[in-house]
């Protein structure tokens, strides 16, 4: 299961390829709030 | 602000596009018919790189970043847009850890990595901390640089007598198969799919009509310089060698040998391979850091080099366990989950939806013309 903390890891890559994508969209909506935030200002 | 010129634009996008890819060899997989495989991938991938230029002209003035909220609205388009800084800096750390092997495999074997990965990546924030101009500059110092290495090392192969033309023949001898397999997806979004990334310094090209023009010239160029060094290295090494080789480039270089005397110029290889991959890292951190300054509304973007460059070298060194690690993932995984999507399907459909609402208000401008 740690292995999901790692997805850019070229083996977790190999073994659960959605991962990755998985990861950068989580991201990519936590800091969308940050800009949600700072636009609402 | 800071400004380049459109040769500036053409050094950076010429040494941005040779990047990493000369390192490892472009599509060696298709064996002696990779120079066939690399023409094709660059015709093919410039028609994506025209994809994002027609983006560029239906957004004048705005970064990549700022395209999809303008045409998706804030709470679908800032989620996708993030995902592009994001990824620049994924691949940011992908060149990184393409040095943590290259290196120590060749020129400095006793050096540990974080060390030779640490002072690269110094070098990167000096220039990130300097600027675009800064980076343009060097980008027009380094290109001829570069070219005259190049010719010098095309004169001492040819005079070395191991160039045999013989070794690229049958030209697509196992089926034109194979040679698009390297081409789709690979080919097309390495290098050329990662122009986008260069979407995020056009609106800061002092002439914006020029930059269409500058580009595809730059990315014609890399096409024909990427495959001339595979065709040669092709003709030198033999098929098994070109394709086996993990750097088939720099086994090219070792094979020159003038007289016992002018050989071991290996050396001066990396150094040209060092050099590709500090502006494509550079240009990949610039623009994430300008589209995390973008996206989070800020003015000063310096903030931000630090903790980013700090990420990217953690990623650079914890990537892949092995070599071997490192390039199955760049070649099996990599382009079908992260390039495709962001490089061809997103942009693409931002495009329909662009020409769709172009259409649509031009429709309506029209009607209230009519009615009014």
């Amino acid at each position: 299961m740690d292995k999901f903390l790692y997805p850019w890891q070229s083996h977790v890559m190999q073994e659960y390829p959605w991962a990755m994508p998985l990861f950068l969209l989580t991201v990519s909506l936590m800091l969308s709030v940050v800009t949600w935030i700072k636009k609402k200002k | 602000m800071e400004r380049l010129s459109n040769y500036q634009l053409f050094t950076i996008t010429v040494l941005f596009q040779t990047g990493t890819t000369v390192i490892f060899g472009f599509s060696s997989a298709a064996g002696r018919d990779a120079w066939i495989s690399v023409l094709l991938s660059a015709l093919l991938g410039s028609m994506a790189i025209l994809l994002y230029l027609a983006l560029m002209r239906m957004h004048p003035g705005l970064t990549l970043v700022e395209w999809y909220p303008r045409q998706f609205g804030r709470w679908i388009g800032t989620p996708i847009a993030w995902m592009y800084p994001l990824l620049l800096i994924y691949d940011a750390g992908r060149g990184l850890g393409d040095l943590r092997d290259l290196i120590p495999t060749t020129i400095l074997p006793m050096t540990p990595p974080e060390v030779i990965l640490g002072i690269f990546i110094l070098a990167v924030a000096y220039v990130l901390f300097c600027g675009i101009e800064s980076l343009g500059r060097l980008g027009e110092v380094w290109l001829p640089v570069l070219l005259v290495a190049l010719i010098l090392e095309l004169i001492l192969i040819f005079s070395s007598d191991i160039v045999y033309i013989e070794k690229l023949q049958p030209m697509a001898g196992q089926g034109w198969g194979r040679i698009w397999n390297t081409v789709w997806p690979l080919g097309i979004t390495q290098t050329f799919g990662e122009t986008i990334g260069l979407a995020m310094i056009w609106p800061l090209v002092k002439q914006p009509e020029k930059i269409m023009r500058t580009t595809m010239a730059a990315t014609l160029l890399v096409g024909f310089f990427i495959a001339l060094l595979d065709a040669i290295a092709i003709a030198v090494l033999g098929e098994a060698t070109f394709s086996r080789s993990i750097y088939p480039l720099y086994v090219l270089i070792q094979q020159i040998d003038i007289a016992d005397f002018i050989q071991n110029l290996d050396a001066l290889g990396v150094m040209y391979f060092l050099t590709t991959t500090f502006f494509k890292i550079s240009i990949h951190l610039f623009g994430a850091i300008y589209g995390f300054q973008k996206l989070m509304h800020v003015k000063n973007n310096r903030i931000f080099i630090i903790p980013i460059v700090v990420i990217v070298l953690y990623l650079g060194l914890t990537m892949a366990s092995s070599v071997v690690d490192h390039i199955d993932a760049g070649l099996k995984v990599l382009p079908y989950n992260l390039w495709i999507p962001l490089f061809l399907v997103l942009p693409s459909i931002l495009f329909m939806v662009a020409l769709i609402r172009r259409k649509w208000g031009k429709e309506q401008q029209g009607d209230a013309f009519i009615n009014g």
